[in-house]
């Protein structure tokens, strides 16, 4: 099992190793800092002043099986929503979000529940939402735009909510255009206004 | 523009990849993703595992499966290419375990970024040879080493060091070392056969030889500046008797391999 200890060590080993001038100051300044990581430090120094460009030639065809078997734990080791052969998209910020911090963000944009819920659900054409608003939940959730962007791009996907609710299988929803799903979340005038602005 | 990275300098900077990786990645994104992996399956023209590396984790929706699966098994041959060589039969009885757990550990670091995010790749982007190499040595550190050549069979050497006096004989001159570093530097065929002859020494030469050629002195009259025998706890006659030895190992194993 990782410790914190065990997390505090691979970061500094890792942070050494990416260095960019890993020379004897570099070198002394992290045993200075990190005296309980010396035999680390000096050992992985060593390797990378034994070896700073390691050939990464690939093997022959004659050994690419496994390369296949690895492949196969790969696919088989991800979650069914990141699947390369499934379709939905990388990892989406909306979903970390508990109740209270998924409504003040509503609150925030000036959307309600319902409308933070379609973009979450990827049930709105991501093609159609307007750059500034995923510059303004990127900036809000921490993310690029771009991680934002392609957390949104995808069919769209059953929350866990409805998951658990409801009595039979439930089923993605068609996905709407920005438009249509400012007409179809009861949202005031001025929460429509607002986002119309925003459109590109 | 390529995705930004997210991990984070202990200065609260966020680090970013090297301009000439970012510049490949910029050019390649421009072309259709058909050409995109060619290019990155060129066996003529190897683009840097950073590139490649970028493109495993960011293009898994956006390119066809099966233009994934092959730029994922390129990949991999080139970290199992680069294993054969730096984890060698020949320095290893369980070499072939050592590659397998070194590749598992990083398809757990890939398998961690898919399903939830793991910044940690991100420092294979911003320099994929230094990350691997920590990779690398904590299995051999773990699981390893198992060497073929027994390094305890030093053992004698080490007993003695805190007794006896430089022998003359074995000492060396400065002259030496910065001939013997002059070499690695500057001739990549030696510095395979130096990268696997101070593998194989004792971790106290090992260590007090490979600070040397970095450049840490090994004493320093000023009690703030790191030294090799601060670093090491030891006194300084200790460190120029391991210097002379693992100096002595090394031209032994270094003359042996050119004779072979």
């Amino acid at each position: 099992m990782n410790t914190n200890s065990d997390e505090m060590r691979d970061e500094v080993l890792y942070a050494f190793s990416v260095e960019p001038n890993k020379d004897s100051v570099t070198l002394e300044k992290y045993l200075r800092e990190y005296p309980q990581y010396k035999e680390e430090l000096i050992d992985l120094s060593i390797e990378i002043f034994a070896n700073p460009n390691q050939d990464f030639s690939p093997v022959s065809e004659g050994d690419s099986k496994e390369a296949e078997l690895v492949w196969e734990r790969f696919q088989s080791s991800l979650t069914t929503e990141t699947t390369v052969s499934g379709s939905s998209s990388v990892k989406n910020p909306l979903l970390n979000l508990d109740r209270s911090r998924f409504r003040a963000l509503a609150k925030k944009l000036g959307v309600n529940s319902l409308f933070l819920t379609m973009l979450r659900d990827r049930t709105i054409k991501v093609s159609t939402i307007p750059t500034q608003l995923i510059g303004i939940l990127a900036k809000e959730l921490d993310v690029s735009s771009d991680v934002m962007r392609n957390a949104l791009v995808g069919e769209p996907t059953v929350s866990s909510s409805v998951r658990f609710k409801a009595d039979g299988k439930p089923t993605a929803t068609e996905q709407v255009s920005f438009d249509e799903a400012l007409d179809s979340c009861s949202l005031s005038d001025s929460q429509k206004e607002k986002l119309m602005e925003m459109k590109d | 523009m390529s995705i930004p990275l997210q991990k984070v300098m202990g200065n609260g900077v966020v680090y970013q990849r090297r301009t000439e990786i970012d510049s490949i990645i910029d050019k390649l994104e421009a072309l259709p993703s058909e050409e995109l992996v060619e290019s990155c399956l060129d066996s003529e023209n190897l683009l840097p595992m950073e590139v490649v590396l970028y493109f495993l984790r960011h293009k898994a929706t956006s390119l066809h499966p099966l233009q994934y699966k092959k730029l994922f098994l390129f990949f991999v041959k080139r970290i199992q290419g680069s294993l054969l060589k730096s984890i060698s039969n020949q320095q290893f009885k369980n070499a072939e375990d050592l590659r397998q757990e070194v590749v598992d550990r990083f398809m757990d670091l890939l398998v961690k970024d898919r399903n939830e995010g793991c910044s940690r790749l991100d420092y294979f982007e911003i320099n994929f040879n230094g990350a691997f190499h920590k990779l690398r040595i904590d299995v051999l550190r773990q699981r390893g080493p198992a060497k073929k050549e027994d390094p305890l069979s030093n053992a004698e050497s080490i007993e003695s060091e805190l007794t006896s006096e430089v022998r003359t004989d074995v000492e060396i001159s400065a002259l030496e070392l910065s001939e013997l570093n002059e070499s690695i530097l500057n001739d990549s065929s030696f510095r395979i056969q130096f990268q696997s002859a101070i593998n194989e020494l004792p971790n106290n030469e090992r260590r007090v030889i490979g600070l040397y050629l970095q450049g840490l002195p090994i004493e320093s009259k000023d009690v703030d500046k790191e030294t090799i025998s601060s670093t090491l706890d030891c006194t300084d006659r200790t460190v120029r008797n391991r210097l002379s030895r693992a100096y002595c190992m090394l031209r032994e194993k270094l003359l042996l391999e050119a004779e072979l």
